[in-house]
């Protein structure tokens, strides 16, 4: 019936708008109208065009940076790459020193002369008391697998590449978090996937997922294996074989739109290769989590994530025009690529967020943008954190935040000065002589400071505008613009920061983050409740040495992201990533009391879905549960993530 | 220095195994020393709460005026049709009337006046000293509540006086409006920290919301400590009074808003050996009015100063975690989504809150120093009960040697000097006006009603001049009897429901009937006594265990068995209990009666039946307390055996609830009737 008076209405107005309406016309119109109503052919028509178009110009397979083999080019057992990394020195008769190796960051190949004693103060390390983690796992130290033969050989058949050795299955076996590593260097996981596979595009995605439906076999989708969430973990007691779906292979920039400015591109390209991509071609999708040098599309996709320059460009959800997902009841598509849509609530969100429990995403259209001209860094100290977030209300307030801006708190300002490489006298000079401004004559408290890194893109001419907006409302709150090269090492620490962790491991300090999102009014109590409640459990704990210490990262009309770096001295704890996640998971409790969320974009996993009852209500909570039934049924993506 | 310090060692509970805890005496030093150099020492605080502000009153007002639960309770009344200017100067005269100034110049007047007084009606102050370098500690690390026992006026400056002594933070403390209007006293009150509260405001939504803003202004933004008394008021009967929540709501909301990580709570017991208010709380709780508490109230309180009035022992306890206790009994994330001046505290949260109250009473319970008195004035009381006004001294002796060796191993802490004869003797001198030693070798009570003073009070009083002769004197010793009723409640509930269930040596009963009706009893005596919340079996439990480990009773596969009849320790419960049956009983009954239109006029109907019952030589005479009548009535109406109606004429009409009455009153009947324990000394 509705239908049908649409019709009818149409028909009206065309009568109305053309005063000599030819039959054939008014018919094709009609027709087209009710197709639309009733989800028929018009829509599938362009389709299938759009279909063969791609089909006929197949875009090449390009070069990844991250070969199959993760292992010949990434730590098997820690962050990154195998070339760059933290090493202590110790020349004779001269106290130990840090650098960092590798050419790869601005830091690399640069001797951290200040960094050792920093360590030494805060985290208490000796660094002659060190524990290297355990060499590589031999083949009989891999958990046994279970193997499903008929799966195997159907996936032979099909052409689909496959692995079962042990290296492989393990790399896919975890993510990052704080306990996971601490596996991988000190014992072996329970469960690891049985099996990795390698499908190279959405239609062997759908087979494999078909295959593993047929055979009740267990799925997990593998991106870059960023996850923070204990989302890729195996669970325990899953007794079916466990396939690690790795979407790496499906690499492609299937187009790029540059009228509409869109791309469609496939889901297991990670950051860095969309960017270099897209960029040789005069564009950029933006999207810049930290861990973008490693994390895919369908990561992203999956986890809900953040990039740090969301300010301009957006979060994942806000790039994401179509979602394209394989589930075990068929694929999930949009047909439209219209820029916005009212038809119900938005299917494409059952899979933003799902976290390998829906299905796997195979093809994303993005937003793109031209490459901005300009790219330029910038700093302001603050006297104290209260000011720094009065700044970051203001600047969201006026809806004038640059690419990105995040505020450190005092400890991370002093953490960042740590790391600087040694400087020339010139440097010193000029230093120093900024320290004197700022204490003496500026009366700063080197205990009380803290600074905002700032990043700026768009013309040459915006940026300017908005340097100087920003500066305005800093100099309001007893903020001082502090330079181009203090905001761009901050951003570069970020990258860096990572690899620190394994460094601590070695010197018994255990490290991890957490975030969260919360309401402006309620940020500063936060950060301070959390951080008092963190030393508090390690007081009763009896945990000497810790680490404590966060920031604002990201800015919101409504509220601000913050992000909490957490890292103790275990040495004399028997079981230290135990002591950890009940510390986390107090803070946890505190953050939720103090108004702030279960995650602003690490997600949920496994280790925040006993949050999940505080987060949204039973019945939405059913609703979950009810859409995973319906696309599968099974239980084939049995990652046991989120709900 | 060191050695002008008394340390007396008081053995703590041998069951627990707590070390010893160190008492020393803070008028030791100033008896050797110049009060007026004392008073003006260089004085600076250590152990300031590490992100406390120092604001000064102005800018307290300021951050209270500007707040938004204040700027929002206006913008409301302002909807309402009032004027915005009137309404902020309002707030401005709320604040100039509640606000404090802390004056070191004025705490160095009271360090040079206080030590004066004391030095001379009081032996000795005593204070765990080790409580105070764990209250420093705490200090820096959280802000801090400050939760002292209120039993006398002397509590006010008392904590005061102790941080100034300590070089503690100075405490900023919630005063009833009443002192205010004190001269002078008013003014230095205010100088040293007291700020002050109307007593009744709940329907003032401006004044409720300056309140709040203040109090979480001091707790949040200043960190200083925080001092108020959960009871409300000072408890004339010398039991703990159910607490109230309302301040404990208001800085518990700093943790539930989530606007503080933690807040610390510290119980602090203050033990008077004898009260200065003595009488006039026993006059009070027999319905003689309260006298205005105006300055030559307190004047004429300066004959106060000839007596003695023995040592006064402080406790400062262990703090207890807000957020620990708080966390696992409510659910902070349901609210915290709302602004939290819109978001007022919920059914749970409120709930939660009294729990805490409840908890912190025990703790504060738990930190009274016992004196010898307290015990003596039980054996008195049943001298009483038995008609006479006399007893041998060695008799009284022994029967206090005799409890308080039980009482110590229940848990008591009692200041004994030297031997137990010793301290009978010296607290008979200290207590001289209600008990003395006389030439006969015996120990002679004391009628202590005065009939002038009764009389010069103008307003008709119900009672009986014959009844006073009496009951004066059992009030005053049925207070100090209630400084350890906290200790002896379990087992005495447990008594009672024992005798109520008519068990003799031949009966038994089961265990879940005996708990059940110990439960039925422990709800009905939930006012006068502090029982946490949700821990009936706890304290049935600890009830039964004591009675046990007594040799009263004996457990036999879920069967109870009471032993020949009741022991000595059973009888002495259950006399110390009859005051409270007989009360219950007959304000149970006149409840039954027929219908009353408000409490007033049945809380007096009530007394009036209580006295048909009396007989000189029953003891009972503090039934008469209209403390535990009122609270009978709110523990009846709680339990359901009356019901609330406002009629159409506005009243309130309190209906009994027949066949609910006539249960309660048949079970506490048997325990009147069923008296034979008063044993012949
Ligand atoms: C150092 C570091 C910095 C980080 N910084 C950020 C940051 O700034 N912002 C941010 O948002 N996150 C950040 N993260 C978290 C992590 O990078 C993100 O969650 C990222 O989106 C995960 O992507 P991935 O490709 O690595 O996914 P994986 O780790 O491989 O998988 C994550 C989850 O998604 C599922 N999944 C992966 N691919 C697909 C697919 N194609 N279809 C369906 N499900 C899939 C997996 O099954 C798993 O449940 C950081 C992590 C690290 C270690």
């Amino acid at each position: 019936m509705a239908a049908s008076s649409a019709r009818d209405r149409l028909t009206v107005i065309r009568r109305h708008l053309t005063p000599h309406p030819r039959d054939s016309d008014l018919q094709g119109h009609g027709g087209q109208a009710e197709g639309a109503a009733g989800g028929g052919g018009g829509v599938q028509n362009k389709g299938i065009q759009w279909q063969t178009a791609s089909v006929t110009t197949p875009p090449p397979h390009p070069h990844t940076t991250i070969p199959r083999k993760r292992q010949d080019l990434l730590k098997w057992n820690g962050w990154g790459y195998q070339d760059s990394k933290f090493l202590v020195h110790k020349e004779k008769d001269k106290d130990y020193y840090v650098s960092f190796t590798g050419s790869r960051y601005k830091i690399g190949n640069l001797v951290l002369p200040h960094f050792a004693s920093w360590v030494k103060e805060t985290l208490g390390v000796k660094f002659d008391d060190c524990t290297p983690p355990k060499p590589p796992p031999q083949p009989q130290d891999y958990p046994a697998t279970i193997i499903n033969q008929e799966f195997l050989d159907e996936m032979k058949s099909l052409g689909i590449e496959m692995s079962i050795e042990g290296e492989d299955r393990l790399f896919r076996a975890h993510g990052h978090t704080l306990a996971e590593v601490f596996v991988l260097r000190e014992g072996m996981f329970p469960r690891i996937p049985d099996v990795v596979v390698w499908p190279g595009n959405h239609s062997e995605v759908v087979k494999v997922v078909a295959v593993a439906g047929k055979h009740n076999v267990a799925l997990i989708p593998f991106g870059g294996g960023t996850s923070v969430s204990g989302a890729l973990l195996c669970p325990e007691e899953e007794s079916r074989p466990i396939v690690s779906l790795d979407t790496s292979q499906m690499c492609r920039i299937l187009w790029v739109d540059e009228k509409n400015l869109t791309a469609r591109i496939e889901a297991g390209i990670i950051g860095q290769d969309l960017e270099k991509q897209l960029q040789a071609r005069g564009y950029t999708a933006g999207h810049e989590p930290d861990s973008y040098e490693f994390s895919s599309l369908g990561g992203w996709v999956a986890t809900r994530a953040s990039g740090m320059k969301k300010n301009v460009y957006g979060n994942i959800e806000d790039l994401v025009v179509q979602v394209r997902a394989v589930t075990p009841r068929g694929t999930i598509d949009r047909y439209t690529a219209g820029p916005r849509l009212s038809a119900g609530p938005d299917t494409q969100n059952f899979i933003m967020g799902s976290e390998g429990t829906m299905g796997v995403v195979t093809e994303v259209t993005l937003k793109v943008r031209p490459v901005p001209s300009v790219r330029r860094y910038g700093s302001v100290v603050f006297p104290d954190f209260s000011s720094g977030l009065a700044c970051m209300r203001q600047v969201a307030f006026h809806r004038c935040q640059p690419a990105s801006i995040r505020l450190m708190d005092n400890q991370q300002f002093k953490f960042g000065h740590a790391l600087k490489p040694p400087t020339g006298l010139m440097g010193l000079l000029s230093d120093g002589i900024k320290k004197i401004y700022l204490t003496r004559i500026r009366g700063f408290d080197l205990n009380t400071m803290c600074v905002a890194t700032l990043l700026f893109e768009g013309s040459e001419q915006d940026v300017a505008q908005q340097e100087r907006r920003i500066n305005t409302l800093a100099l309001e709150v007893g903020g001082i613009p502090a330079g181009e090269a203090n905001g761009e090492r901050g951003y570069m620490l970020t990258f860096v920061i990572a690899y620190i962790r394994d460094l601590g491991f070695d010197y018994g300090i255990v490290a991890e983050s957490f975030e969260t999102s919360v309401p402006w009014d309620r940020v500063a109590t936060l950060c301070h409740n959390v951080k008092h409640r963190v030393h508090s459990q390690c007081q009763e704990r009896g945990i000497k040495h810790r680490f404590v210490t966060c920031r604002v990262t990201q800015t919101y009309d409504a509220g601000a992201c913050v992000y909490f770096y957490f890292a103790f001295n275990y040495r004399g704890l028997s079981d230290p990533v135990h002591v950890y996640e009940e510390i986390e998971s107090n803070a946890r409790n505190e953050i939720l009391g103090c108004g702030g969320s279960i995650s602003h974009h690490h997600g949920v996993g496994k280790v925040r879905r006993q949050w999940m009852s505080q987060t949204i209500s039973e019945t939405s909570l059913g609703a979950l549960r009810a859409v995973k039934q319906y696309f599968d049924p099974d239980n084939i993506f049995a990652c046991g993530n989120l709900i | 220095m060191e050695g002008a310090v008394s340390h007396t060692a008081l053995s703590e509970p041998s069951g627990q195994g707590k070390p010893t805890c160190q008492y020393i005496d803070l008028l030791a030093e100033r008896r050797l020393s110049s009060d007026l150099r004392w008073a003006i020492r260089e004085w600076k605080s250590v152990g300031d709460y590490k992100y406390g502000n120092h604001l000064t009153r102005k800018e307290i007002f300021d951050h209270v005026l500007q707040s938004d639960r204040v700027q929002h309770t206006i913008s409301q009344l302002v909807e309402g049709g009032k004027d915005q200017e009137v309404l902020i100067n309002e707030v401005q005269e709320i604040l100039e009337q509640m606000g404090h100034t802390q004056d070191i110049s004025v705490i160095r007047q009271f360090a040079f006046v206080l030590p004066k007084i004391m030095k001379r009606i009081y032996g000795k102050v005593m204070i765990n000293e080790e409580g105070i370098e764990k209250l420093r500690s705490t200090l820096v690390e959280t802000p801090v509540v400050l939760l002292p026992t209120h039993r006398s006026y002397a509590d006010f400056l008392l904590v005061s006086y102790i941080a100034y002594h300590f070089n503690l933070p100075l405490p900023v403390i919630a005063a009833g409006m009443d002192f205010m209007s004190m001269a002078v006293i008013g003014d230095k009150l205010r100088g040293s920290g007291a700020f002050y509260i109307r007593r009744s405001f709940m329907d003032n939504t401006l004044y409720w919301a300056v309140f709040q803003e203040y109090v979480q202004t001091i707790v949040e933004c200043t960190g200083a400590p925080l001092e108020f008394f959960l009871e409300g008021t000072r408890s004339r009967s010398g039991k703990s009074l159910p607490p109230k929540i309302g301040l404990l709501g208001c800085v518990s909301e700093c943790w539930l808003r989530g606007r503080l990580p933690d807040l610390a709570i510290v119980p602090i017991s203050i033990s008077y050996e004898r009260t200065l208010e003595e009488k006039l709380y026993a006059y009070e709780l027999l319905g003689v009015p309260k006298p205005k508490e105006s300055t030559s109230g307190l004047l004429k309180a300066t004959s106060i100063l000839k007596e003695n009035y023995g040592d006064i022992y402080i406790t400062v306890g262990d703090a207890v975690s807000v957020r620990e206790f708080l966390e696992p009994r409510v659910d902070r994330h349901l609210n915290v989504a709302t602004p939290s001046h819109l978001a007022p505290l919920s059914r749970t949260e409120l709930n939660a809150c009294e729990s805490l109250g409840y908890h912190m009473l025990r703790k504060i319970q738990q930190g009274v120093v016992t004196s010898v008195w307290n015990v003596m004035c039980i054996h008195l009381q049943r001298v009483l009960s038995t008609g006479q006004w006399s007893l041998p001294f060695d008799t009284l002796v022994q029967e206090t040697v005799w409890l308080i060796d039980l009482l110590k191993r229940i848990g008591a802490v009692i200041s004994v000097e030297g031997g137990v004869k010793e301290s009978v003797e010296r607290c008979l001198e200290i207590h001289r006006e209600v008990a003395r030693l006389g030439e006969d070798g015996r120990v002679h009570i004391q009628c202590l009603h005065n009939h002038s003073l009764a009389a010069t009070n103008g307003k008709k009083m119900s009672l009986k001049g014959k009844s006073l002769i009496n009951a004066v004197t059992e009030q005053v010793l049925q207070h100090y009897i209630n400084k350890v009723i906290h200790l002896l409640i379990r087992p005495g509930l447990l008594s009672l429901a024992l005798k109520s269930l008519e068990l003799t040596s031949q009966h038994t009963t089961t265990l879940e009937k005996l708990k059940s009706r110990f439960e039925f009893l422990r709800s009905l005596y939930g006012y006068d006594f502090i029982f946490e919340k949700n821990a009936e079996g706890r304290d049935f439990m600890e009830g039964l265990s004591v009675m046990t480990w007594c040799g009263e009773v004996s457990v036999v596969q879920d069967h109870v068995h009471l032993v020949q009849g009741g022991g000595r320790f059973m009888k002495t419960l259950l006399n110390v209990l009859s005051p409270f049956v007989l009360a219950y009983f007959c304000t149970a009954r006149t409840l039954a009666s027929q219908e009353w239109v408000d409490n007033g006029e049945l809380v007096a109907a009530s007394q009036l039946a209580v006295e048909k019952c009396l007989t000189p030589g029953s003891g009972q005479y503090s039934a008469l307390s209209l403390d535990s009548i009122r609270h009978a009535l709110r523990a009846l109406a709680r339990m359901g055996a009356a019901t609330r109606t406002t009629g159409e004429d506005g009243k309130v009409r309190l209906k009994p609830v027949v066949q609910l009455v006539s249960s309660i009153v048949e079970v506490l009947g048997h325990l009147i009737h069923s008296q034979p324990l008063k044993h012949k000394l």
